[in-house]
Parts: C-alpha cells; sequence; structure tokens
C-alpha cells in the first residue's frame, strides 16, 4: 500500500506531519488546492542545512518516492521538485487547513484533533464551531494564505444529503437544485445566454431543461477519483474567490430522452448545438476527441486555466 | 514549526518486487536522469539533435525499487560495449554514466518503448488537468500472453477539451519499438481482453452528466479492426466470434445504467477454418 504524507495546517499556522497508508475522506475534503499546498510545503523543503541531515534528507526523498541509492544522484532542488508534484486531494502529500467541516454523510461531527497526529507539544486548539480558521502565515509573505472566505455551509458530496431551497445554500446535490438555482449558480453572462437556448429549444418542441451547471471542486474531485471524468476541474466548477458558485458552463437535456441515442434520433442534441452557437456559446458536441453532447460554455477551452486562477483555485 | 511524528513510518516496510527469472541484461548508457516525467522530456528533447537515438526508460524497469526516469543514449548487450561507446556519449553530455540493467520481462523497457513521449515535453505548464500518470506509458497486459503498450502523449491543439491528452494502444511486434497502432486516441483504455489472438478493449468516448461513456474496439489477430461497438464497457469474449459487452445508458437523472449487450464477430479465420 502505498505511503501518504498529511500535513495538517492547524490555525495557529503549525504544520504538523503524519505518515500512513490512508488520508481519511474528510481530509481529502479538507485539502488545500494544490498551488497554495505547494506553496506551504515549500516553507518545509526549503533546502540547504535545514534538510542536510541525513534523516531529513531521507525523509524528503520518502516524500518524493525515490529510494536512497537513486536519491543520492539527485539534488536537493529536483527531490523536491518531485515531492511537490505529489500534492493534491489524491496524491500522496495533502496539505490539510484545520478548520470547520462538514462530516461526510453518516459520520459524527468533525474531529477537533485528527487521531494520527499526536504532536509533541498541546494539540491545536479546536476551531470555531462555525467560522473558519483564518490560516496564520508565521514567516513569508510568499506562503501567506489568502484571507480567511466568508463562512458558507458545508458541502456535501452525496444527493439528497441537503436541499438546497434557496440561492443562499450551494451544498447538495447540484443536478436536484431547481431550475432557477441552477441558472442563479452561474456566471451573470452565461444566465441570459443560457435561458435562451433553454426557450428556444421549450419554442421547438423540446423538454429541455438544465441539467446542473454549477457543482463544487470537491464533488468533481470525488468524480474524478471514481473514473467518472477526465477533469479534475473544468469550467462547471468556477467560483468566486469567496467560494460560491460561478458556473462557466451548463449541461442541458430534452428530460425525455436524456442522454439516450433517441436525444440523436430525434434531433435534440443537433438543435441544441445551433441554438448554442445562436447565442455565442461553445458546444460540447463539436469536440471531436471527446463529445459532451449536453454541455455548453462561455468560454473557450483555452480559457480554463484564466477560470481556475480567477476561482482562487 | 515542524514536528515530524510519525518517523517511525518512514521505516515502512515495502514488500521486495519479485525477482523477474529471465531478465535480460543490458547495459544502458546514460546521459540524464530526473524524476519528473516533463522534465526528463524536456532534457531529451534539449539533446535530441546530439542523441537522436535516445530512449526515455525508467529504472523500474531495471528492477529498481523506486522509480527514476533516465536518457539512455545507448542500450548494449556487454559491459565492454557500453565501456566503448561511453566517449561518443560523453562528447555531448560531459556526464554520461553507464548503468547495469536487468530489464524486466514484458516492460516497456524490454519493448524498448520509451516510458516518456517526446511530445510530453511541449505540455504547457498553464495545464490544468495534467497529472503525472498522463506523462507515462504503460504496459497493459493480456490475459493468455503478450502485452498492449499504453503510450501516453500530448498534441498541440489548444482548444482540445482534454488539453492535448491523448493515448494511443499499440500492439507491439517482434522487432525493438515496433508495433502496430490500434487506437490512436483511446482516453481511458482498459477493459483489455483477448481470445485466439483476438484483441478487444474499452476507451472512453464522451461525456454523459457524471459519467464516461465508452466504445468497444475489437481487432483481428493482425491488428485490423473488426468492431466499434459505441456505449459499450468490459468487453468479453464468449467465443472467438462473439463478444459481451454492458451496454450504458444514462438517464435523466444522470444514472448510468448497464445491461448486457451481445455482438456477433465474423468468423475467425486459422488452421480448420474455411
Amino acid at each position: 500500500m502505498e505511503k501518504r504524507w498529511v500535513f495538517h495546517l492547524s490555525p495557529e499556522g503549525e504544520i504538523l506531519v503524519a505518515a500512513r497508508t490512508a488520508a481519511t475522506d474528510l481530509e481529502k475534503a479538507s485539502a488545500l488546492p494544490a498551488p497554495d499546498a505547494a506553496r506551504i510545503l515549500k516553507r518545509l523543503f526549503p533546502g540547504g542545512d535545514r534538510w542536510g541531515e541525513p534523516d531529513r534528507r531521507r525523509a524528503l526523498a520518502d516524500m518524493a518516492d525515490v529510494a536512497m541509492p537513486e536519491a543520492r544522484w539527485l539534488s536537493d532542488d529536483a527531490l523536491r521538485t518531485l515531492a511537490l508534484r505529489r500534492v493534491g486531494p489524491h496524491q500522496p502529500l495533502l496539505v490539510v487547513r484545520e478548520e470547520t467541516h462538514g462530516p461526510p454523510c453518516g459520520a459524527g461531527p468533525p474531529p477537533v484533533v485528527h487521531p494520527e497526529i499526536q504532536p509533541e507539544t498541546p494539540p491545536a486548539r479546536a476551531p470555531a464551531p462555525t467560522a473558519p480558521a483564518t490560516v496564520a502565515a508565521p514567516t513569508a509573505a510568499a506562503t501567506a494564505p489568502k484571507p480567511a472566505p466568508k463562512p458558507r455551509p458545508p458541502q456535501s458530496h452525496h444527493a439528497g444529503h441537503a436541499k438546497a431551497h434557496d440561492s443562499g445554500d450551494w451544498s447538495g446535490d447540484s443536478s436536484k437544485w431547481s431550475q432557477d438555482k441552477k441558472i442563479q449558480s452561474m456566471h451573470p453572462d452565461l444566465r441570459p445566454k443560457v435561458q435562451a437556448v433553454v426557450a428556444a429549444l421549450q419554442k421547438r418542441g423540446f423538454q429541455a431543461k438544465i441539467f446542473f451547471a454549477w457543482r463544487s471542486v470537491a464533488v468533481q474531485l470525488e468524480i474524478f477519483k471514481k473514473g467518472h471524468t477526465k477533469v479534475k476541474f473544468s469550467f462547471h466548477n468556477a467560483q468566486k474567490k469567496d467560494g460560491t458558485p460561478n458556473a462557466y458552463a451548463a449541461d442541458i437535456i430534452d428530460g425525455r430522452y436524456a442522454w439516450s441515442a433517441k436525444a440523436e434520433k430525434e434531433g435534440f442534441w443537433k438543435a441544441l448545438g445551433e441554438e448554442a452557437h445562436a447565442q455565442g456559446l461553445y458546444w460540447g458536441g463539436d469536440w471531436k476527441t471527446f463529445r459532451d453532447w449536453a454541455h455548453v460554455q462561455l468560454v473557450e477551452n483555452s480559457q480554463l486555466g484564466r477560470v481556475k486562477k480567477e476561482s482562487g483555485l | 514549526m515542524i514536528r515530524a511524528v510519525a518517523a517511525a513510518a518512514l521505516c515502512m516496510a515495502v514488500p521486495a518486487a519479485p525477482s523477474a527469472p529471465a531478465a535480460e541484461p543490458v547495459w544502458l548508457i546514460v546521459a540524464a536522469s530526473d524524476p519528473a516525467a516533463t522534465a526528463i522530456a524536456q532534457k531529451a528533447k534539449s539533446l535530441a539533435s546530439t542523441l537522436p537515438h535516445a530512449l526515455i526508460v525508467q529504472t523500474r524497469d531495471c528492477g529498481d525499487k523506486k522509480n527514476v526516469f533516465a536518457i539512455a543514449a545507448k542500450i548494449t548487450d556487454s559491459a565492454d560495449d557500453a565501456k566503448a561507446a561511453l566517449p561518443a556519449v560523453r562528447n555531448a553530455v560531459k556526464d554520461a554514466y553507464v548503468k547495469k540493467c536487468a530489464v524486466v520481462p514484458g516492460s516497456l523497457l524490454s519493448l524498448r518503448f520509451p516510458a516518456v513521449d517526446a511530445s510530453i515535453a511541449d505540455v504547457p505548464d498553464s495545464a490544468v488537468n495534467w497529472d503525472e500518470e498522463d506523462r507515462v506509458s504503460t504496459i497493459a497486459p493480456l490475459p493468455h500472453d503478450g502485452a498492449l503498450v499504453v503510450a501516453r502523449y500530448f498534441v498541440n491543439e489548444p482548444e482540445d477539451p482534454l488539453e492535448g491528452r491523448r493515448v494511443r494502444v499499440i500492439r507491439p511486434a517482434a522487432g525493438h519499438g515496433d508495433g502496430k497502432t490500434l487506437a490512436d486516441d483511446c482516453p481511458d483504455a482498459g477493459g483489455f481482453t483477448q481470445s485466439q489472438g483476438r484483441i478487444a478493449f474499452e476507451c472512453g468516448s464522451e461525456q454523459a452528466a457524471d459519467q464516461t461513456v465508452h466504445k468497444v474496439l475489437v481487432f483481428e489477430t493482425d491488428g485490423s479492426k473488426l468492431a466499434d461497438v459505441p456505449r459499450c464497457r468490459k468487453p468479453r469474449f464468449t467465443a472467438p466470434d462473439a463478444l459481451a459487452c454492458s451496454e450504458e445508458s444514462v438517464n435523466a437523472s444522470g444514472k448510468l445504467k448497464l445491461r448486457p449487450k451481445k455482438v456477433s464477430l465474423p468468423r475467425a479465420a486459422g488452421p480448420g477454418t474455411p
């Protein structure tokens, strides 16, 4: 079984290290976005004397997944580079911000201190019950975390776990939200275009509806992990800096046909493509390599990196 | 403050890889090494003009427990040949060295296929959805004998929904580094199976709600395509001329439903077959 390293960033800015074989679901859900995590881990791998001791270097090689005989051929920089490549919610190096998270379905309340961590000094204080703890920036500005986001409700990965009746609650399975709520979860420029597409399709006699627009990065990662999608971040995951939805994409289906062969036979996909183009949207049915018939998006695929950055991820 | 709490876990025992009974002894003249696929591809690209026949290998294919990528400028069958070839490589790369390698049978190196495709050097730094595993080629063993090469590569198409990530499935030939491409674009390649030389596998073809929809490809012993079955996964031969797979459909709730599907194939040509 592959070894995992979990770094807990406590509210006091301490980094606690644990090596074990698996991360908990809560830790995975609490994982920092890779760029933030990488910045924090750079504090752990600064190079120079600090990592010159054999034990420390062995640990770094271990995190980098390089055996010691091979590691001797590699510079600290190379080891650090490899280690930092292994940062992410489903990677062996996981940086977890200790803040309040909703428990997974069926689980109890979130643990205050993870049982795997046995600090030498008194453990990190329990975070406040609702407001997420601000991550302290103990050293360089480069490692300073972003300002604490506004408190928001925990996000469930499970359908029907939390019903979303008002647009202030973005939890639950977003495909089960009302059409109005799905529209509210879109980027303001996307909303009128998608509404126009749906209206035009309905006028043509189709039972067009938005299947979903936004979903959280956490849900996306769950789906990715199950092998159901090829991407870890998509235009559906775009969010405002405070974490509220700002989807650049929506999936539109005819409720009678969904993704069955009938959707093509009855001309729904073709009509969707036409109406999407008429609104200046990009349509997933045009993609030759990996089609996504129901998918429309506001900007070109080449903008994904910019949108991810804009989302604060 | 950093506290390494579970230092003991560092010493977790890692089971040794089973020794390969028929490992091929070779000597690699290593021009460069790096733990990261992109970095080794970029180094190989920079050396391409001086070392045109170099092969990117992974030390795992030499039985090493931990993996590092290396540019093998030359692969020789004897230490003497390696020693003789080293000076020429050192003209291009001063600190090139010789590494003895017991090639793991059935590995990419044994087939002389690169562990990292040259195109990986061009994956933009700004790519969002590329992981290390998208950059490294692998071997897919077939149930009875042989294996397929699953080569991962990059195409520079900025508007590509998968950011230029591509997967090629190759049936290696007897000769080193040769083979027939069965599928040039097979994301999510899997479900490899075979019967009497015929091969079938699945490729991702579409996204539907939260599901990847697949197609099943079936190939004759000579590598010619026999069938392309849309919306199906998990192929299995029920007879040499019959295939079963699970037909996929996604309903309006986004739920995937699978139901058995049978596919008839042309009768296999062979001894005793008219």
